[in-house]
């Protein structure tokens, strides 16, 4: 039996299929949201490590956060072996999660995306930030345990994305 | 020297602190406002007959939480005009910006859903930075005293914006029940997630 006519075809045949699966999982990527309530955001981003969190509060149904997400994929991309971590909290409807789930596949996030369902917002905004008025999009900056910075106004660059996270690290 | 710099750092930091504060607080005497009504009339607070109050809404057309609260403002409205409380909805949102906002399209809403209240536009957005509203909805509830107009309350309709069922805090009814007892309002102020307000660019 002649090994060239048997098992390397079928290897060929093998690692055709292996590199297309590659380019579809890629073509696949996208995050898929989860519900986290207050403590579970809390243990999620007041870690007592060296990582940079850049948290925003946003919703599928609001333009500004729409409009400004795109910079976020940019930057998370762009800054992806540094140690910062983009996480979207969703304020979506929490019987939505399947459309913010659509959404993410749609438009391609790549972010680690969670719905934030908390409870009474009278509660958890005064506990995340007291001069939060509640409007979205919203930006959080923690690390080491601890909030470096809150923004309540969406980025209209990239560019303004990036220097607000370089001044206030 | 130093100390001087400082102290104008200080007094800067202070400057900015009470812009970024402005607009009202409690207790807050209200400057009356004129603005047209979706019927084309011209509405100040003064021309809303025997109003012990006023429930005062920025509200608008496109927002999600703005239209999950729709009903309930249709509701506090029938509750309340008659007690002499009555909504007063006002969309303070640029058009240009948010179309779905624009004065055509107010009165469309209101026609559909038959608004019981009066749904002003805020052109200029005067009104809204005068009271120092960021999103929608975003309720204050003036008491009036012989024509002057206070804020009692600033804040949420109630603490459930998905589910009017599973709101245990009704803020806006209780803040009225407190006035109507003479007593001062227990929760004056409340947080609430909305939309921001679509400033002119």
């Amino acid at each position: 039996m002649n090994i060239h006519n048997t098992i390397l075809p079928r290897m060929r045949y093998l690692l055709i299929l292996l590199c297309f699966s590659c380019f579809w999982a890629k073509a696949q990527k996208h995050a898929v949201a989860d519900t986290y309530n207050l403590e579970q955001f809390q243990q999620r981003v007041l870690q007592d490590n060296d990582t940079l969190y850049v948290v925003n509060f946003w919703a599928t149904w609001c333009g500004p956060c729409v409009k400004e997400l795109p910079h976020f994929k940019a930057l998370s991309q762009e800054l992806n072996n540094k140690p910062i971590k983009f996480i979207m909290m969703s304020l979506d409807a929490q019987a939505n999660l399947p459309l913010l789930n659509d959404f993410l596949q749609k438009k391609k996030v790549n972010i680690e995306t969670h719905l934030f369902a908390a409870g009474d917002p009278n509660i958890w905004i005064n506990q995340l930030e007291p001069s939060w008025q509640g409007s979205i999009p919203a930006t959080f900056l923690y690390q080491k345990g601890r909030k470096l910075s809150f923004k309540e106004s969406y980025f209209s660059t990239k560019k303004d994305l990036k220097s607000y996270i370089i001044n206030h690290r | 020297m130093k100390k001087l710099f400082a102290s104008l750092i200080a007094v800067c930091s202070i400057a900015f602190a009470s812009t970024a504060q402005n607009g009202y607080k409690i207790g807050s005497e209200v400057k009356d406002f004129q603005l047209k009504n979706i019927d084309g009339q011209m509405i100040s607070l003064a021309t809303i007959p025997d109003a012990k109050g006023y429930i005062v809404i920025f509200t608008c057309n496109h927002c999600p939480y703005a239209k999950a609260y729709e009903e309930r403002i249709i509701q506090l409205h029938l509750k309340y005009a008659p007690q002499g409380f009555p909504v007063v909805a006002i969309n303070p949102n640029d058009p240009k910006v948010s179309p779905e906002d624009s004065y055509n399209k107010m009165q469309l809403r209101a026609k559909e859903k038959g608004y019981p209240f009066v749904y002003l536009y805020d052109e200029t957005q005067a009104v809204a930075k005068q009271f120092a509203a960021v999103r929608t909805p975003h309720v204050y509830l003036l008491q009036n005293t012989e024509g002057r107009n206070t804020v009692q309350y600033i804040g949420a309709i109630d603490n459930n914006w998905e589910n009017h069922m599973l709101a245990e805090q009704k803020y806006v009814e209780q803040a009225i029940k407190n006035l109507q007892e003479g007593q001062p309002v227990t929760k004056p102020e409340t947080k609430a997630v909305g939309c921001t307000i679509k400033w002119k660019e």
